[in-house]
């Protein structure tokens, strides 16, 4: 954990009050000097701010109908054209940030709250690491996508049983982090020493050992994020997902295949949004695991070679 | 090695049979009564009384799982909902189907992988390296379904090429091949080249020129043999995912494979072929990463696993 003290780098944001604790703020040096990262950070901050104000931009109500004017192609009434029931397809591109920004965040919210703690639990008691890590062997046999499509099967389809099956699916992802670095952050000297003063388990994981593994969680987290992203569109692609009329990327993108011909753009806009805002977040994720990661950062910096 | 096989094995076994029981549980636990889905809708309590003892579900928990268990170990999948067609005769006749798309792309994914790594990694930081790096980046990132949209819209739907969907000779295998090797291929590229650069700087390369051993030989026979252990797994772990994956791939391409098989299952709640889908998946898939661990302790003498 040297690592983690290492610096004395008390120059630069030292300004009264509030200071970000030493391993954060080295880390945010690290990812403002990686200018793709930042690019992706760029953005994801765009995407996250058109979700929010999805209704102040969108200049048409993305649901309605105008069947005068259906499969027109980009122009000055409609910026990028509509579709086959003559709704606007810039709003409903910009409703359907909104409804990607909800499943991304929403599953890694579910992945997370269920995988950390299961990890947490699995790593600290051995009585609980068996029957905790083989039920994540078992979600493990699976691809992600097939344990998410089976759980939308059960449950139905629907924007909230996709966020609800793309997080499960990522639940194993999150406890296998979090086991690995418990077993080795347990039987660290500052864990038996609060052991040895008769702290609570609930105090140690809690105090000791949740702030260790919280940047290995963050980084996770920031990888995952896209993927949610992805499979969520996936299943609405496939049928499986948000239903209609409801403005969703995914299935945006099935509608488009039957006018491929006559309204490509159908097809075109969607899905450059889609990627855009997968590679952003990609990008920015990697750029977060470089910065939060001690070793990767010595080696930047030119401290520590290895 | 043959212990660790037969450990490995013996690992398999036991993970195959919690994966069965969890998926009997999960689709015995579903709420609503399956007698009334085997019925119809509309049946009389009568008729749902009739399917209900029939199909042995007013039995209890256990005497139900006993005799799944007694039928799958005969191979008995049940059979679909709709159509009454046994899953054990679907999933046999659209097997093939899935084996030969992802045997032929896992094949042109690890060619055109290795090969574009070890010439960015030999031709560091040249063109030829950004522009390998920036194709991995994009294939990478590039959401499946709209990459097979595009493909189908300029090779099929405005070229005339390749079909736009199933199963034709061999023209009908490169939209497919090709959209399900993408990711792989990107993939296999980039470890290619992080894990050759990180043994051209190994002791015994510098050993092996110091000799006076051609370049060529140097690169194909000292470098690339080692280089290539990390890959093998990888690309171990790809197939497994094409062979349960390729859902996308195969619903885009009209493909009659077993991805296509669950994703119709799955917007028709046709709950016995899911389960008999989910539990050739699974096999599948335990199998593979089985193959894929012994291949690497083969792979690499310095691997000893006791």
């Amino acid at each position: 954990m040297s690592l983690w003290t290492r610096g004395s780098d008390t120059s630069s944001g030292s300004r009264a009050g509030f200071r970000m604790p030493e391993p954060w703020r080295a880390a945010w040096k690290t990812l403002k000097r990686n200018k793709l990262s930042l690019t992706g950070g760029g953005i994801a901050a765009l995407f996250v701010l058109v979700s929010a104000l999805a209704a102040m931009l969108a200049p048409y109500d993305p649901n309605a109908i105008d069947l005068a004017r259906t499969l027109a192609p980009p122009g000055p009434a409609h910026w990028l054209g509509t579709d086959n029931q003559g709704r606007d397809l810039l709003s409903r591109v910009i409703f359907g940030a909104r409804v990607s920004l909800y499943v991304g965040v929403g599953s890694i919210t579910v992945g997370a709250g269920l995988g950390v703690p299961a990890g947490l639990l699995a790593g600290y008691y051995r009585g609980l690491n068996a029957p905790i890590m083989r039920l994540m062997d078992v979600l493990l046999a699976f691809p992600g996508i097939i344990v998410a499509l089976t759980i939308v099967a059960i449950l139905g389809p629907g924007l909230n049983n996709v966020v609800l099956a793309v997080g499960l699916s990522q639940v194993p992802q999150f406890a296998r982090v979090v086991y690995g670095l418990v077993l080795i952050v347990r039987e660290a000297t500052y864990v038996e020493s609060a052991r040895s003063i008769g702290a609570f388990d609930a105090a140690i994981i809690g105090r000791h050992i949740s702030p260790n593994v919280l940047s290995p969680i963050i980084v996770q987290a920031s990888l995952l994020l896209p993927d949610a992203i992805l499979t969520g569109a996936s299943l609405s692609f496939l049928g499986a997902g948000v239903q209609p009329p409801t403005a969703e990327w995914g299935a945006m993108l099935s509608d488009s295949r039957q006018w491929m011909q006559r309204a490509p753009h159908l097809m075109i806009v969607p899905g450059i949004a889609l990627m855009l805002v997968v590679l952003g977040f990609n990008v920015l994720g990697d750029g977060v695991r470089d910065a939060l990661d001690p070793r990767v950062r010595s080696m930047q910096q030119g401290t520590i070679r290895t | 090695m043959l212990g660790y096989v037969l450990r490995r094995l013996g690992w398999g076994i036991p993970l195959l049979l919690m994966v069965v029981s969890a998926v009997f549980l999960i689709f015995a636990l579903i709420p609503g009564d399956p007698a009334v889905i085997y019925a119809g809708e509309s049946a009389s309590p009568d008729v749902v009384a009739r399917v209900r003892h029939e199909f042995g579900l007013d039995r209890p928990l256990y005497i139900r799982y006993v005799v799944y268990l007694e039928q799958l170990s005969r191979g008995n999948l049940g059979a679909s909902v709709f159509s009454g067609v046994s899953v054990a005769s679907q999933i046999q006749e659209r097997f093939g189907n899935t084996l030969r798309l992802a045997l032929v792309s896992i094949v042109v994914a690890t060619i055109v992988g290795i090969s574009t790594g070890v010439l960015a990694a030999i031709h560091k930081n040249s063109l030829l390296d950004h522009v390998a790096t920036t194709f991995a980046l994009a294939g990478i990132s590039i959401p499946g379904f709209w990459l097979g949209l595009l493909l189908i819209y300029v090779f099929a739907v405005e070229l005339h090429w390749f079909p736009t969907g199933g199963i034709s000779g061999w023209r009908s295998y490169v939209l497919p091949a090709a959209l399900l090797s993408v990711f792989s291929t990107a993939y296999c590229s980039r470890i290619t080249r992080s894990s050759f650069l990180e043994v051209i700087h190994q002791d015994y390369i510098t050993t092996a020129r110091a000799k006076g051993v051609a370049e060529r030989l140097v690169i194909l026979k000292h470098a690339l043999r080692n280089a290539i252990i990390p890959v093998v797994t990888v690309m171990g772990v790809r197939l497994g995912l094409m062979l349960t994956g390729s859902v996308i791939t195969e619903t885009i391409f009209a493909w009659p494979g077993l991805g296509r098989l669950i994703v119709t299952a799955v917007n028709s709640r046709d709950y016995p072929v899911i389960q008999g889908t989910l539990l050739t998946f699974a096999a599948l898939f335990i199998v593979v990463n089985l193959f894929v661990d012994v291949a690497y302790v083969a792979l690499d003498p310095r691997i000893r696993y006791q």
